[in-house]
């Protein structure tokens, strides 16, 4: 017995050392990768110039590597370039940065957030491009000057923002066989109590029907630039978060209002996302709000001609309300201060806010996305939409602006006629807080859970729990005591000493 | 008297029931997880699959298996676990082997060396310069090596050592065997259901690991599966945001069951180990009734 256990040990030990040596044969064989690379070097012209960009990307990239597929290959041939992409998924990107960046292995070009422009700067990871901008010619025209002011530190350009075509992503839906049913005409809702009275309509008029639902993190979308609290004010020389405002409360009674006429979705604090989709998709719900291309109700089998878009009630003097949307620069693109050719990581980017680079994010490549048969652009059978991020991340950023009739085209061909009149009614309606979108990080309030005491607050307040007028106070003393003092006393530093410069 | 013995008594029938109803408890989060990954996804956002899987659909697997990115990293998930298990555990017990002696020099000195590592380390980024400057980046043994040695393992494996008589050991010497001999033909058979449990342990541990996979590798056919698992639930979770549509018709998976079907997926094959090693563990306990 004893023997036969040495036995297998002695095996189980020689398959392992066995299988190692094939692995590590086999590793070589892959990290032949580069070393064929090396090889191939030797035959590649010299000026190859090599580019390291680290992105975030979940999508599926059709059993393609990363790094190895052919829109790689037509980037790098188009700017003579040998470009290695670090991939993670957007959950352990950060990490993974950070890791790059603390041992020194900047990339050349890198994606983040607003947060972290000034610790970039001042620890020299960012390169100041002030001296390259001139050379992004197409993104000088297309990104709007806000998104390049929110990318400067201390005066200098350490970013390029990634403003997407879609700024104001945001937009209001309403079912469209309950208004033509009524026979309401959404262009002739205005103002708050007109979206109340046709609230009431829908709950009234269809059985089991949910006037509004929401999403847990978007109740305080719909409406609340109508009762002008979403923007940050300064009130009695203070510079006051939205939700401390008093717009804010009436704001918060409108909402208890809707909840306890039930013409809110009375599960929607509590219900998963796909319960929410799924509601929609039932054909019971009157009124949510989303993205405009309602991508997640139109994979589960939605259509987007069931529903239409409608604008944001008028605020109490007469002025448009808008869809606040955070910034129209999602993230920001850091070229890294050790990289040898950033006038060629600002040529590739430059190129995504160009036609031909707007046509490659948006239809792909000819002859395997699409097609041209006289003249015009015919997306390839199972290639409509397809691989956009993708593509996206391949060239570095998304085109800030789509302008060319041709690119339209395909964009209208992947989305259909009401996603156009959705994309275009998104920005239309949609705008943002000046003051939000410059809002500095101040690291020494981190300790604080202001988000945890304002929810807490917003959502006992729709549901009933508390008494809005008579909790108000106290709900606002308690939130300057527990740290709200300290964020309101810097933001306002901040505002005087840097915004109002 | 037998009868007395096999007399069940209200206690008997109470344990059966409890029991039971705890492998039920056990159980049902795996099953509840595998009805809900081949039912239909709007029978499941209604809420109605509890018991029985409702309008069964097998093709969410075939969409997962579709993958390259799942067999690429399904394949190196079962060889860090394999070659990892098998070199962390032989090393770990010869490390405790030698450690459990008292004679050996230097054996406090460390023995507080790896108790150190257990309380103190690195940390994430200086682990990544000394893996880097090692040239270990995208390479697979990065998954394997840095964790060869386990303090916390080493440890209770000495501990385990330790417990074993030294008689044992002298009589086997008087016989003539030298130290090898007397740990592969004396220490390691003894030691069967300790070695299982450690090995349990450091297959599991290399069966999950997720973030030496994502920090040390870059290239994709070399990433783990939990790597290229967590990538396929954050897309599912990103296309409720604004990411563009990147799924065609075809591949458009409902985000609830897709995540259910991908979490089965990935337990059963380590699941399929535990049986393997049970028996290791029975054996251990029947090793110490005879004894007793």
């Amino acid at each position: 017995m004893k023997r036969k256990i040495s036995l297998i040990i002695v095996c189980v030990l020689v398959f392992t050392f066995i299988l190692s040596a094939c692995t590590v044969a086999g590793t070589k064989s892959g990290t032949t990768s580069s070393d064929t690379d090396t090889t191939l070097q030797d035959t590649k012209p010299a000026e190859k110039i090599k580019i390291t960009t680290a992105q975030f990307l979940e999508q599926s990239t059709e059993d393609y590597s990363i790094n190895e597929n052919p829109y790689v290959d037509f980037v790098e041939e188009k700017f003579n370039i040998d470009l290695t992409i670090i991939r993670t998924s957007s959950g352990q990107y950060g990490e993974k940065l950070n890791a790059l960046l603390a041992a020194g292995d900047i990339p050349d070009l890198f994606i983040s957030n607003k947060t972290f422009i000034a610790k970039y700067a001042e620890d020299g990871i960012a390169m100041n491009i002030d001296s390259l901008k001139p050379l992004a010619v197409n993104l000088n025209k297309n990104v709007n000057e806000e998104a390049w002011q929110a990318a400067m530190y201390n005066g200098k350009l350490y970013a390029i923002p990634n403003q997407r075509y879609d700024p104001f992503p945001y937009l209001s839906f309403v079912n469209k066989n309950f208004v033509e049913t009524l026979n309401i005409d959404v262009n002739n809702i205005k103002t708050i109590d007109d979206y109340y009275d046709m609230f009431v309509k829908f709950r009234d008029n269809f059985e089991n029907s949910i006037p509004v639902t929401a999403f847990i993190n978007w109740p305080l979308m719909p409406l609340i630039d109508a009762f002008d609290a979403f923007s940050y004010k300064v009130i009695d020389g203070e510079l006051l978060p939205n939700y401390l405002q008093p717009q804010y409360k009436e704001w918060l009674k409108f909402m208890q209002k809707m909840y306890k006429e039930k013409l809110i979705d009375q599960e929607f604090i509590t219900q998963q996302s796909e319960q929410t989709w799924s509601k929609i998709n039932s054909g019971k719900v009157g009124f949510y709000s989303w993205f405009w291309h309602q991508d997640v109700m139109v994979n589960q089998g939605g259509s987007r001609d069931d529903w239409l878009p409608i604008k944001p009630a008028l605020k109490a003097d007469g002025i448009e309300s808008k869809l606040i949307y955070h910034s129209p620069a999602r993230q920001f693109f850091f070229i890294g201060s050790k990289s040898k050719n950033p006038e060629k990581v600002i040529e590739m980017l430059d190129w995504a806010a160009s036609e031909e680079g707007q046509l490659f994010i948006q239809a792909g490549l000819e002859g395997w996305d699409y097609d041209v048969k006289n003249g015009e652009i015919v997306m390839r059978e199972g290639r409509k939409g397809q691989n956009m991020s993708w593509r996206f991340v391949t060239i570095g950023m998304d085109p800030p602006k789509l302008t060319s009739e041709k690119v339209l085209g395909v964009f209208a061909e992947i989305y259909g006629e009401s996603g156009v009149r959705n994309y275009q009614a998104a920005y239309e309606f949609g705008g943002y807080d000046p003051i939000l979108l410059n809002i500095p990080s101040f690291p020494d309030l981190d300790k604080y859970d202001f988000n945890k005491m304002r929810t807490e607050f917003d959502f006992n307040a729709i549901i009933g729990n508390i008494g809005i007028d008579a909790q108000w106070d106290s709900h606002i003393t308690t939130f300057r005591k527990n740290g709200g003092d300290l964020l309101i006393d810097s933001l306002t530093k901040w505002y005087n000493n840097d915004y109002k410069k | 008297m037998d009868l007395q013995i096999n007399k069940k008594t209200s206690f008997d029938y109470f344990n059966i029931l409890f029991l039971f109803m705890y492998g039920i408890i056990c159980i049902f989060p795996f099953y509840y997880v595998f009805i809900v990954s081949i039912s239909d996804f709007s029978q499941v956002t209604n809420n109605i699959v509890f018991i029985w899987p409702k309008g069964v659909n097998l093709g969410i697997y075939k969409n997962i298996m579709r993958y390259k990115g799942f067999t690429d990293g399904l394949k190196v998930s079962v060889f860090r676990t394999v070659v990892g298990t098998a070199l962390g555990l032989s090393l770990q017990t010869m490390l405790a082997y030698a450690l459990s002696k008292k004679c050996l020099p230097g054996r406090r000195f460390m023995v507080l060396y790896i108790i150190f590592t257990l309380i103190f380390n690195g940390g994430m980024i200086p682990t990544y310069i000394v893996i880097r400057n090692l040239g270990l980046v995208d390479k697979i043994w990065v998954l394997i090596i840095p964790g060869l040695i386990s303090s916390w393992n080493v440890i209770l494996l000495m501990s385990f050592f330790s417990s074993i008589p030294v008689e044992i050991e002298e009589s086997a010497r008087i016989d003539g065997a030298n130290d090898i001999l007397i740990l592969i033909k004396l220490i390691l058979p003894l030691s069967l259901p300790s070695l299982a449990t450690i090995g349990l342990f450091i297959a599991v541990g290399h069966w999950n690991a997720l973030m030496d996979g994502v920090i040390y590798i870059n290239r994709e056919e070399l990433k783990p599966l939990q790597a290229f698992l967590v990538n396929l639930v954050s897309s599912q979770n990103s296309s409720m945001g604004m990411n563009h549509i990147s799924f065609s018709e075809e591949q458009r998976l409902p985000p609830y069951t897709t995540r259910c079907a991908i979490i089965f997926a990935s337990t059963v094959p380590i699941l399929v180990v535990y049986p393997f090693v049970q028996k290791y563990f029975i054996k251990g306990l029947m090793i110490g009734a005879i004894k007793g």
